[in-house]
């Protein structure tokens, strides 16, 4: 049976939602301003909207998990955020949730092949 | 606006002529737009100053004269079109900031597009850039972090409650019509009115019920309510199959109407229009129920909380249809006496009319008791046979 392209979306939208956050959280282990983020996720194969990134680096930031200041680059005022201490802690502890739940979700996978 | 203007003109005896009325009309739009969305960040007017130094960033006159003069026309007019969109819309003092990373990052994206091409970006380009940012709106509202009205966890009970309101407003439109329209020579004319107020009533209780349901959600007293349940009071002894959240919310409200009627917290039209060339009457109760004001209090505030129990403890258990058949059982007490005082209704200020009027209101309020006493006894003589069978719902799939 085909499944409807839209139902595939919906469910490929799902899946990608939770692991965005450990995406940013990880890269940011390093400064970076929001284009650059951007496109370093994309060249990592991790596609994300604007409209959507933005809204969460204030969300993270908002948590304490990031932190940000503005500062002139190349002529312009950019905002670079960077991981916190606290974004550092949870950004660990995500990753050994994100390890188990890969892990177990690999062994599934190799059965249901 | 009379130093953008200056600005403008300026910029205008740099541009090369042709399109430059337009491209000018369309920079000082621009400009309008921006410092609108500066002063909307600030909360107040700007200053002179503050519209120099706004004007100071944007460029010097010539060197905007020479980019808009190869750049799409509009393109500028659109960034600043979409801030000042989505600025609107976010919340106070987060605005100047959010416009600001915004504006940041449409230029860094333009910027590429412009390096990958090697001219300057077209109005389509920062279109096409401008719709990937997404719609303001939706962008807007992902930085204020509400994009539901009613949360999932409320959402189950709104219907239910909403279908609840909307069907007792609808009895209680219907009844007071009926009423009305027993004195009246063509009842028919009743119909475009309980069309009308049924429709105005329908609104109304849509927007009472959301109102309501936004307010717990927003304060989150309905999460809490919604999250305080507990396995162990879950029913366990099922006589029948539990009533479903809508008949019990529907019920609720039907009580609350009656009680806040019989308290005379609340009163309803009870006039009769009366025929041609007769004046009108109203339609009140008569003696015979004095005596019972208490009983029925009591019997109508019992249901109120046997409804209330349905909604927090939803199953039919022993006890409930004990309670249940109590309550027909003292209803039918109260019925019986009424039906024995024979005159139930009483009818006030009219003419020739009213001895007939008198005989149909009795006629049809006797009707109407008798009618409630015959399905007030078959329920409690189903509750009981419920009681001693002991019925068990069907909970899992046939086999």
């Amino acid at each position: 049976m085909q499944v409807e392209p839209s139902t595939l979306d919906a469910l490929k939208l799902e899946l990608r939602r939770g692991t965005l956050i450990l995406a940013v959280l990880g890269t940011l282990r390093t400064e970076k301003y929001g284009y650059t983020l951007r496109t370093e996720l994309a060249g990592q194969g991790v596609e994300i909207d604007e409209g959507a990134l933005y809204p969460m680096l204030r969300r993270l930031e908002a948590q304490g998990l990031l932190a940000s200041e503005w500062r002139e680059e190349a002529k312009r005022q950019k905002r670079f955020y960077r991981l916190s201490d606290d974004g550092a802690a949870a950004l660990d502890q995500l990753a050994v949730e994100w390890r188990a739940m890969n892990r177990a979700l690999e062994m599934i996978l190799k059965e249901a092949r | 606006m009379e130093i953008i203007w200056r600005y403008v003109k300026r910029v205008k005896k740099s541009l090369p002529t042709g399109r430059r009325i337009q491209q000018v009309g369309e920079l000082y739009t621009t400009l309008k737009q921006k410092l609108a969305t500066e002063e909307l960040a600030l909360g107040r007017k700007a200053t002179t100053e503050e519209v120099d130094a706004m004007l100071s960033a944007y460029g010097q006159p010539e060197a905007v004269a020479a980019r808009i003069s190869i750049s799409g026309p509009g393109s500028h007019l659109l960034v600043e079109r979409y801030l000042a969109a989505v600025g609107r819309r976010l919340p106070p003092g987060q605005q100047s900031d959010i416009v600001a990373e915004l504006r940041e990052a449409i230029t860094a994206k333009i910027e590429t597009v412009e390096g990958g091409t090697g001219a300057t970006a077209s109005k389509a380009d920062v279109s096409d850039i401008l719709k990937s940012f997404g719609n303001p709106l939706i962008v807007a509202s992902r930085y204020t972090g509400r994009d539901h009205l009613i949360g999932p966890d409320l959402y189950p009970y709104f219907w239910p409650a909403q279908r609840a309101a909307i069907g007792v407003g609808l009895i209680v439109v219907i009844a007071i019509a009926s009423v009305r329209a027993l004195g009246m020579d063509e009842p028919a004319r009743m119909i475009p009115h309980v069309l009308n107020d049924a429709f105005h009533l329908a609104i109304f209780a849509l927007g009472a019920v959301t109102g309501v349901f936004v307010g717990l959600d927003r304060t989150g007293a309905g999460v809490k309510l919604v999250a305080g349940w507990n396995p162990a009071l879950l029913p366990d002894d099922h006589v029948r199959a539990p009533k479903g959240l809508f008949d019990s919310v529907f019920a609720l409200a039907w009580d609350a109407i009656f009680i806040l009627w019989w308290v005379k917290a609340v009163t309803f039209p009870n006039q009769l229009p009366g025929r041609s060339g007769e004046g009108g009457a109203s339609l009140l109760l008569s003696d015979a129920w004095a005596p019972l004001y208490l009983p029925v209090l009591a019997l109508a505030l019992l249901t109120a909380a046997v409804h209330v129990a349905d909604i927090l403890h939803p199953g039919w258990s022993r006890l409930r249809a004990t309670v249940s058949m109590a309550g027909y059982g003292a209803g039918l007490v109260l019925l019986w006496v009424l039906i024995r005082a024979g005159s139930l209704v009483e009818v006030v200020g009219v003419g020739e009319g009213a001895e007939r009027l008198q005989r149909l209101a009795n006629g049809s309020a006797l009707w109407v008791l008798s009618i409630v006493a015959f399905v007030w006894t078959c329920a409690l003589c189903l509750e009981g046979w419920r009681l001693l069978n002991g019925f068990h719902p069907r909970l899992s799939p046939k086999a």
